[in-house]
Parts: structure tokens; sequence; C-alpha cells
């Protein structure tokens, strides 16, 4: 099962730069086209279906989908027919359903880097200007390489960062932090721990994505932006960033089983976060809706520690139409829909997401809850370094990237070798993918 | 008129095993990302597979876990049908328990085993600790992760294959035992020279079933362990699953690595049935 | 290859004498056979009392044997929140009528090879036997592709048709059928009767033993199916149950407790169709097991 959770986006980069712009006050946002179906086209979609691929982090956006499909088939006459898909089987089913000649019609996904020449290029339909519309960063990923055409849109940015139980932190009488380093953040977590007697301090995603975070902030790098291994040159910052996570879970101060035992399927420990078993959990924004409604405790969003940089390790989803699908203005229109201000608005709102529109990026999103929590997540955003999204210039690679890296810190978990063997081997591995490309 | 009583049967099995098996062995000379896609490559999925250190491992735990699992296995069947038909009471009670894991679906497996399995929630443990034996990680522990899948594939088939070897229990001839008591043979000399032996050819067909078993063995494994810990207990099934189903995508490898092990689980078949019938035993 | 023997399973004890039964000896039979017992009944047990904990005492260490509280919204949540009556229903109907299309095709083709001379027999039926040792991964692509190229991927067709034709069915029926007097066949013959009259009205109702045996596995296999239901439903409407447990589990909150009752509810079918058809299954892999 494809693991790469948050891929590889060059959004940060964008953000920090529509987010400077803002703060100095250079409107940088374009009018929303304002597309409106005309009647022959209205005339032409009505009863006719199409099929939504669709995971969801959260309840929240889940059910947001639901009110908006219903609000498309409303407005156009269509039906939408929505494929709730576990995000473990994402990318396989997808794959097996465009193999089997079964593509859906618009899907949200992670990797559009593998759809590439399966996907509808959008100019025909939603014209010239609407990559404009969002941010110049985030549309990197869903341009075509070769044709340099807009073939899907960026739906959410997403920010990696920590969550910390607010209630136990106050039972160990540790501050709750406004800024803090890896080595302080460890200690913060080891003394709620020893002091709450809880099973674990700190728990990660399964994940190579999540990993790059802490690379990131320890000044390390996997691959720039020219498609070239940087991590050779950055190595021992890497070894220390690796060392630090992994010598937690061989301490069994993370949960070491989930990891180890789980092969090479993908396990997240939300729900030791949910039973109060760790302090701190180290995820990303998309859980914020998840903790919001399920977790009974009180809790908040840390910023992310800062060694070398600050910032966190951006992600994201995409939305991409099929040029199989057999009604490909439809599909185009859906996803217009979809991505469109007032739409992204409501979801943003309901389910904690970081817009990539500039119009809503210039005018801010007013979270309704947890806004406190979402002001962390965008600082770290604005504060991500540029060079966190060269490794989107390989996007067919991420995924065996982040999932080698996972591989490696579990064999250093396990005792098998060191972090510093892990790097070493993982450098060699980004040099045979990338020597892939050349072929 | 046979060929119309054949004809649908046959039909399917053309359709989607044998043209599907056909297909198979031909992508596995192309290379493909995508199951659209296909590129020659000759036999450089075959060389690569022989040359792959992942693959020596792989094949190193299947060989590990068919060996152990049709040894145990056997044995344990062979223990469990004659004990039970020495029973006097209960006896159907006992047979259809010991059946009971054969129904269940492999997910289920995997699941009850993740829970009873689990280091620290785990009522093995759990137990365990309260015997004094401390809490291994039986999922975290590469051998240990060996062994707890060896044990759950013989947990989950024993009762299969003790039905079938009290069958054959059934068969043997009563007179057959009466005389050799009649002689002054205790018990254990009858189960050991004469009931045994005659019960060859039933053991046999237990040790081929087991061993296609053993290779096939991948549902429980995967829910059980998803191929951990590190990989102990990927075998060769899950090994083909993954050439499709992780990336980087790898569809002619898989079927390369596909049709190795069918002619693997051939030749063992084959193997058997032929040294059984060298033996006189079939 | 050995003719198959239809006896009936003795339930008297055969003794070598008629002596008491030596004390040892019972005492390691029953030990063993209480271990035995244990060693199954006890996970299985553990199982079923864990799905009715609610997630607090799922990740209670140590683990307690009885729920703190009986946490039967863990059922009630799955037919509520997640489709259970849905995937229930999917899985009843691919078992019925895929066990209804085994039983048709494997007995017919069983029939030919039973009670028929014709060029090719004997290579077909090795054929068919050959292909038990296929495993099904090892063909999941190309199977997968060639189901899709006939547009049967997201149908029930497409889970119910690819694996009717069991190698195994068509072996244990053709077994039985081995049995059956030629005389009856070739004096129906005589008297009129067309070729498949006779299968249908003499030879079939013969083979109830068998058929009943097929029907089991089938019924088991179909069940149970997992890797080629997860890769043919595209769509929630068409899991069956296997599938749905496996995505669940898949989620990125996995709700545990209330894939523990989806799974234990999944149970209770195949449990009751052992406990009621006990005999048959048993006595059906005894014969198979005879070749």
């Amino acid at each position: 099962m494809n693991k790469s959770l948050r891929s590889k986006l060059a959004i940060a980069a964008s953000l920090v730069l529509s987010v400077g712009l803002v703060a100095t006050g250079l409107p940088s946002a374009q009018a929303a086209s304002g597309l409106k179906p005309t009647a022959a086209q209205l005339s032409a979609w009505k009863d006719k279906e199409i099929t939504y691929y669709f995971y969801n982090d959260s309840a929240q956006e889940l059910e947001t989908t639901k009110t908006q499909i219903a609000a498309f088939e409303k407005l156009t006459g269509a039906k939408v027919k929505l494929d709730v898909i576990p995000f473990t089987s994402l990318d396989t089913q997808l794959q097996a359903r465009l193999a089997a000649g079964n593509a859906p019609d618009v899907a949200r996904l992670n990797n559009p880097g593998f759809y590439q020449n399966d996907a509808l290029p959008l100019e025909t339909y939603l014209g010239k200007k609407y990559a404009a519309e969002f941010l110049k960063g985030s549309t990197l990923q869903v341009t075509h390489p070769t044709t340099k055409k807009l073939i899907g849109t960026p739906y959410d940015l997403s920010m990696n960062g920590p969550f910390i139980n607010v209630d136990m932190f106050k039972k160990a009488g540790v501050a709750i932090p406004t800024a803090w380093n890896w080595t302080e953040l460890v200690a913060a977590a080891k003394k709620v721990q020893a002091a709450t007697k809880s099973e674990y301090a700190f728990a990660m995603d399964k994940s190579g994505h999540r990993m790059s975070t802490v690379f990131s902030q320890y000044g390390a790098f996997m691959v720039d932006k020219n498609k070239r291994n940087v991590l050779t040159s950055s190595k021992f910052r890497a070894e220390k960033a690796l060392k630090l996570i992994t010598d937690l879970y061989k301490a069994d101060q993370a949960p070491r089983d989930l990891w180890i035992g789980t092969g090479t399927k993908y396990s997240s420990p939300t729900s030791v976060f949910l039973a109060e078993q760790t302090p701190v959990m180290f995820s990303g924004n998309w859980n914020l809706a998840t903790f919001a409604k399920d977790a009974k405790f009180d809790f908040q969003v840390a910023p992310n520690p800062k060694e070398l940089n600050g910032g966190g390790w951006p992600g994201g989803k995409f939305l991409m139409a099929f040029k199989a699908s057999k009604t490909p203005d439809l599909a185009a229109y859906f996803l217009y829909f979809l991505s469109d201000a007032d739409q992204m608005e409501q979801m943003c709102q309901n389910a904690f997401w970081i817009p990539t529109r500039n119009d809503l990026v210039a005018q801010g999103i007013k979270y309704p809850t947890r806004a406190a929590d979402m002001a962390v997540f965008l600082k770290d955003t604005a504060n991500t370094p540029a060079a966190t999204y060269g490794i989107q210039s390989v996007p067919t690679l991420t995924g065996p990237i982040y999932n080698k890296l996972r591989d490696l810190m579990t064999e250093v978990m396990a005792g098998k070798i060191t972090a510093k063997q892990a790097i070493a081997q993982q450098i060699a591995f980004i040099d045979a993918q990338l020597a892939t490309l050349k072929k | 008129m046979p060929y119309v009583f054949i004809a649908p049967n046959m039909l399917i099995f053309l359709t989607f095993i044998i043209w599907p098996a056909i297909r198979g062995v031909y992508i596995s000379f192309f290379d493909s990302i995508d199951g659209r896609n296909f590129d020659y490559v000759g036999t450089a999925n075959y060389s690569s597979i022989f040359g792959d250190p992942t693959v020596a491992s792989v094949a190193r735990n299947t060989a590990t876990y068919v060996v152990f699992y049709v040894i145990i296995s056997t044995v344990l069947s062979l223990m469990f049908a004659l004990v039970v038909n020495e029973q006097k009471f209960a006896k159907g009670f006992f047979r259809a328990i010991l059946f009971l894991p054969v129904m269940l679906s492999p997910v289920v497996v995997g699941l009850i085993w993740n829970d009873v399995l689990d280091r620290k929630v785990g009522p093995l443990n759990a137990l365990l600790e309260a015997a004094g034996g401390g809490s291994p990680g039986w999922m975290v522990e590469p051998k240990l992760g060996m062994i707890a899948v060896i044990f759950v594939g013989v947990w989950v088939h024993l009762g299969f294959y003790s039905i079938i070897l009290l069958a054959g229990l059934q068969g043997i001839d009563k007179s057959l035992l009466e005389a050799a008591a009649m002689d002054g043979a205790t018990r254990i000399q009858i189960i050991r020279l004469i009931i045994l032996p005659l019960l060859k050819p039933t053991t046999l067909v237990i040790v081929i079933l087991s061993t296609i078993h053993g290779f096939q063995s991948f549902d429980f494994i995967y829910t059980l362990t998803g191929g951990g810990p590190l990989g102990a207990t990927t075998l060769i099934v899950q090994y083909i699953y993954d050439r499709a189903f992780q990336s980087p995508i790898q569809y002619g490898l898989g079927s390369a690595a596909g049709v190795i092990l069918f002619l693997i689980i051939f030749a063992f078949t084959a193997l058997n049935f032929l040294v059984g019938k060298k033996k006189n035993a079939l | 290859m050995s003719k198959l023997t239809v006896t009936k399973p003795k339930s008297t004890w055969t003794s070598a004498s008629n002596r008491k039964v030596p004390t040892a000896g019972s005492i390691f039979r029953t030990t063993f056979l209480l271990m035995m017992t244990f060693i199954v009944l006890a996970p299985i047990t553990w199982f079923v009392l864990s799905s009715f904990k609610d997630l607090t005492d799922l990740s209670a260490r140590p683990p307690k044997l009885f729920p703190s509280r009986w946490a039967f919204e863990n059922y009630s949540e799955a037919f509520n929140a997640y489709n259970y009556t849905r995937y229930f229903f999917n899985s009843v109907f691919v078992t019925t009528v895929a066990t209804f299309l085994t039983l048709l095709i494997n007995s017919m083709a069983a029939y030919a090879f039973a009670k028929y001379n014709f060029r090719g027999r004997d290579g077909l039926f090795v054929m068919t036997l050959a292909m038990i040792m296929i495993p099904l991964q090892v063909i999941l692509i190309p199977i997968y592709l060639v189901v899709a190229s006939l547009g049967l991927v997201n149908t029930y067709w497409g889970m119910i048709i690819p694996a009717a034709a069991t190698p195994t069915g068509v072996f244990i029926l053709r077994q039985y059928m081995l049995t059956i007097p030629d005389e009856l066949i070739e004096s129906a013959r005589i008297d009129g009767a067309g070729e498949f009259r006779i299968f249908a009205r003499i030879v079939l109702p013969l083979c109830r033993p068998a058929l009943a045996v097929v029907a089991i596995f089938s019924i088991l296999w179909r069940w149970n199916d997992f890797i080629w239901p997860l890769l043919i439903a595209q769509r929630e409407e068409l899991y069956t149950l296997p599938v749905a447990l496996a995505l669940l589990n898949g989620q990125l909150v996995v709700p545990y407790n209330v894939v523990l009752a989806m799974s234990v509810m999944s149970i209770i079918p195949v449990l009751f169709m052992f406990i009621f058809m006990q005999r048959q299954i048993i006595q059906g892999i005894a014969q198979t097991g005879m070749k």
C-alpha cells in the first residue's frame, strides 16, 4: 500500500511569498473567474452521473463534502457518486481502476505525479487564467511537466507539526511552550511522561514524510529543486535528527511496536494520542478536526521545534479530473466547483484546512473554533524554508524515497543498523532512484 | 455430448485461470508500472530476482516457514487424530472444536492474534508476565515473529488435517488390530507397528496438502504482521503482492516471481507424489 | 489413484482388547485434548469478549478478561455508522449465487470426467488438478486485467464467476460419481432418456453427500474470500464482509472496537452452518482426503 501520506509540495515557498506579500499590503489575489454553466450545458448534464473518488482525514471533511455535493447536484441537475476509499488503498485502487478502464471522473489525491498522463487538462474547460487563482507553488504539482498545462487543482495545503496534551502538561507542571527546539521538546515530553506515568513520551506517524520535517529543522534535505541528491552534503545533520527520533523509539518512549510490528502497512498513533498515552504527537493539521471532535482532554497545537530552521514540512491534497471521463466538461466543472472560493472557505473552516487559493489567503480564513491552533500552523507555514519543496522536483520518486526512509528507521529502531548506516543507505537509495530518471 | 457438460467449467478455467496464467508468464518478460504500458525487458526480471538480496531473505523466510509448518502440522495432526481415535467419549466434540479455526476468515485470524499477541495489551503476555516469563515482543522481534506466524498457521489448519487423518484411521481394518492385541501387543506397539505404517498414504496426503498451503500462506500473515518485523515474515506470496500494491509498482517483476513460485510448488508436489509412489504408499 | 470407499465413520471406540483403558494413557489423552481445546477456544473467546469492550478497555494494561462495561454500542455502531447490513447482504448474495453456480458447473464437468470417454479426458482432468497449485496472487494481476477487459470489474458477476470453476469441487464430485454404477445410466439410456435428463434426474440426486461437501466448501471459501473481492469491488456498495473489515482496519483512525464487533458478527453465520452441518462437513473432508 502506497504510504506517501503528505506529498512533496512546493507550496511552502509560494505561501511564504504570498503571506509575505499580504503582510506588506500588496494584494496578490485574483478575482475568481465566476464560471457559470450555460443553459445548453445544464440540459446536457441533467441526470448524468459522475464519480468522485474520495478519501477523508476526518468526519468533518466527509460531511462537508456531502453537503457540497448536494449543492452541486442542485445547481447542475447532475448526480455525483461519492466513493470513499480508505487512505491506505488510495493509489493502488485508483491505479487498478485506471488499468481496468474504470476511471472515476474526479479524484482527490495525494500523489498527483502518478497520474499526469491520465489527468484532464483543465485549460479547455476552465480557461487559461484559472491556474492563477491558486498559489504558485501549489500548482507546480498539478502542472504537466512537458505541456506545462494545469491538470488539477491544489485542494489544500497541509502542515506538519506537534500536538500536545495540555492536561498532561499541566499535571506535570511543565510549561506550554511558545517556542522550543528539539532538545527542549524531548526533555519536556519525558518530564511529562515521568510525572503522569503515561505509556509514552512521544509519538510520530509511521512516515518518511513526517521524518523529513525533523530533517528540515536540523538543516538536512534529501532532494533539491534541481533533482540533485543533497542528503550527502547534509548527512551529519540528518544523522543527528534520525538518532533523536529513533532513540525515543528504541527506548520504548515512543510506540515502538506500532512501528515495527506492522511490516509494510501504514500505522498512525492517533489512537495512542486520543487514549492519552502520549503527551506529544507529531503529525499535521489534518488531524486537528478528528482531535477536536474526539479528544476527551484539552489539547493544542504546539509550534514546530526550531533547530537550524524553523517552520514545518508541507504536504497537500489535490483534485484531478480524468481524461477517461465520459462527461469531461461536467467533471471539470465539478472540480472547479469544489475548488471555488466559497466551497474552499467552508471546507477550511469545518475541517481546519489551510487554503491554497490566493483570494482566500489574502482575506484570511476565520476559523470558528481552534483559531489559535490554526494560527500556529499558519505561522509555521510562513516560516517553512524554501528548500522543503525541493523533493517535489521528482514527484514520481517521492513515494519510494519516503518509504525507504521509513523502512530504514524501522531497522534502526530494531537495533539492526545505526543511524549513520541508515543515512548512508538512504543516500545510496536516492542516488539509485535519481538514476532511473535519467534512463 | 460430454463436451457440453464440460464446457461451462472449462470455459471459466480457460478464461480466468489458464489464460491469465499464460498472460502472467508473458508479462514476466516485461516491465510495467501501471498495468497498461509494458516495456520489454527479456529475462531481466528473472535475473534481478536471483540477484536480489531481499528475494534471498524472502526465500529463506518461505523455506523456514514451510519446513516448520509442514513438520509441525503433520506431527501434531497425527497425534491429535491418534488420540481422538482412542477416545471413548466426546470424540465428536473435540473433533469439532479443532475444526473451528478452519472456518475463520484469514482477516479475522489476523485480527484475533494481533490482539492476543500484542506485547502490551495482549492476554498471552499478561499470562506470561504473571508467571514470571517477561513480555516478549511477538510481533516486534524478527525471530519471534516467525514463530508466531508458524504457530498461527498451524493453529488454523490443524483441524482440517486431523479430520483427514481420522478418516484414514477409520479405514484401517479392525481385525488386524484385534489380531495383534490377541498376540499380546501393547497399544503403543500396535500404534507404532501397524497403524502408523498403514496410515502412510494419508500422511503423505497431509504432507502434500500442508506443503501447498504453506507456500500459499499470505492473507493471515499480512493481517498479522504486514510482513514485518523487518521483513522477517515476508513470504514469497507477499513479495508478489507488494510488487503490485506497494510503490514502486512492478507488475512484471511480480509476475516473474509468481512463475517461479508456481514452478516450486509444482516441483515439490510432483516430488512428493513420486516419492510416495515409489515407496508404494499410494 | 485408490478408489474411494464410502464408509460411515464408526462412533464406537475400536478397542483392541476388553481391558479398561490404562490410566496413564487416558491421563495423557485427556490432558492433550484439553490443552488443544484451550489453545483453540481461548483466543476465540478472548476475541469475542473483546468485541464488547470500549476503546479504553481495549488499551488497558494489563488487559482485563471481561469488559468493565458491556459496550453494546460497538455492535450498534456497526449497523448505524458503518454499512454492516450492506456488507452482510453482499456476502450472503455472492456466497449463495457462487455456490449454486459452482455446484452446477462442477457437477456437470465431474459427470463428464467420470462417466464419459472422450478424447483429451485424462489430460484435461490432470490439468484441472494442476490448477489447485496456482496461488491466486500469482495470477492476480492478469486475472484482473482479463476481468477488466470483460467489463466485469465492480460487478457482482465479477466477484462470482471467476472462482466458480473450483478444481477441488470437480475432483470431489468426480470421485463420488465414479462409484455410481454405469448400469443405472445405461438402462436409463435404453429407456430413451436424454443425456441431460439422466444427469439431472438420476446422477445428481445420488450425489447428495458429495454435493453437500462441495457446497459447504464453496460457502466457506466465498464467505471468507478476501483478496479477490478486494480487487473487484471498487465501490462500497459491493464490499463483502472480509473486504469491509480489511479496509476498516486500514483507516487513518481505526475504529478498532467496531472492527472487532463486525468480525464477530461475520463469524456467526459460518458458525451456525458448522454446528448444523458438522457431520457432513467432516465426512466430506474425510472422503476427499482419501484420494
